[in-house]
């Protein structure tokens, strides 16, 4: 992430690591979770991070997609992200509340990993990162 | 006069666009402002093809059904030339209507990698500096719903349950005020009998 945010020239949002990371901490569902107000630009930058890094995984991802889309023949890709994803949130959120524990659920969280995926295969473009700050803009 | 032809690749699709420079805008040999004929092929599924009006038909639509996937609404989109709509396991199903008399529609089901396959593909080609098109009225913008009274589920969602919390806490107030008051009345009885 770091090393895209120098790429596109955001040195002065992000001088460093840390700088990222704190912004990271701002997601009230981590466990490290600080209360700070996020300014437009700085969600302007992450915005363009994530798409410009949806463009190096988008082989991934759409082979995520397509194994969910073949889920009865070849359910293996996907259900290995599925499990690998709620390890990291278990890891990293705060599993006490509801939300999280809504999210670490295998059977109901589906639906919304397939959305976030898919939104994700959309915004590698100049369009799709529109569509994604669309998407947050109307959260 | 020679025609220009670009593709945009994008793992499973391929959109090849054919058209001519237009020099009364001075434009350069390599260019596109007229397109002539463009062809979609995707893999394991029938090639698509047509005219300028029909490209932007389809690239409206599929602009539009993206922005109604992603914002969670209604997943139904029908127009002129085609329908997009989400089934019950996740696939796209497209219906293209041919503009030719006594053709039949053409079915296509699509999953979510190659919809974004073909909808990277048309990014592509909005981003490409080689052709010029009027894309300008394609993106469709979404602003955040207010309050809308015409939605009667909301309203009933919004009423409903403080209306029914306040007949249960009346209901529950009522009855204990006439146990409390047969209550009483019997403590009164008492304290008048023992007084005689």
């Amino acid at each position: 992430m770091y090393s895209l945010s120098n790429k596109l020239s955001y040195q002065e949002i992000f001088p460093n690591k840390v700088s990222i990371w704190k912004l990271r901490c701002n997601n009230p569902l981590r466990k490290t979770f600080v209360s700070n107000n996020l300014k437009y630009h700085e969600f302007d930058a992450l915005l363009k991070i994530t798409s410009e890094m949806t463009k190096y995984l988008y082989p991934y991802i759409r082979s995520i997609l397509l194994s969910l889309d073949n889920y009865n023949s070849r359910p293996e890709l996907w259900n290995d992200f599925h499990n690998r994803l709620i390890d990291l949130i278990k890891q990293r959120f705060n599993t006490e509340s509801i939300l999280v524990k809504k999210l670490i659920n295998f059977e109901n969280s589906k639906n919304f990993y397939s959305k976030i995926l898919l939104t994700l295969a959309m915004c590698q473009s100049e369009d799709g990162y529109d569509r994604l700050k669309i998407y947050l803009l109307n959260l | 006069m020679l025609q220009n032809k670009y593709t945009f690749t994008q793992s499973s699709a391929e959109l090849e666009i054919v058209g001519l420079p237009d020099y009364s805008k001075s434009d350069s040999e390599k260019k596109i402002s007229i397109i002539s004929k463009w062809k979609l092929s995707i893999i394991d599924q029938p090639d698509i093809e047509g005219g300028l009006d029909h490209l932007k038909l389809i690239l409206q639509s599929f602009y539009k059904y993206s922005s109604l996937i992603i914002l969670g609404k209604e997943e139904k989109l029908e127009s002129k030339l085609i329908d997009i709509n989400l089934d019950e396991d996740g696939l796209h199903n497209l219906l293209l209507k041919s503009t030719k008399p006594q053709v039949e529609p053409l079915k296509l089901k699509l999953g979510n990698a190659e919809f974004t396959d073909v909808l990277n593909c048309f990014d592509q080609l909005k981003q490409s500096e080689n052709i010029s098109f009027n894309f300008q009225t394609i993106s469709p913008v979404y602003k955040k719903q207010g309050f809308n009274l015409r939605n009667k589920n909301k309203i009933k969602n919004i009423l409903y349950p403080p209306l029914l919390a306040f007949l249960s806490i009346s209901l529950i107030t009522s009855s204990l005020l006439y146990l409390y008051e047969s209550n009483q009345k019997r403590n009164e009885d008492i304290t008048f009998k023992s007084k005689l």
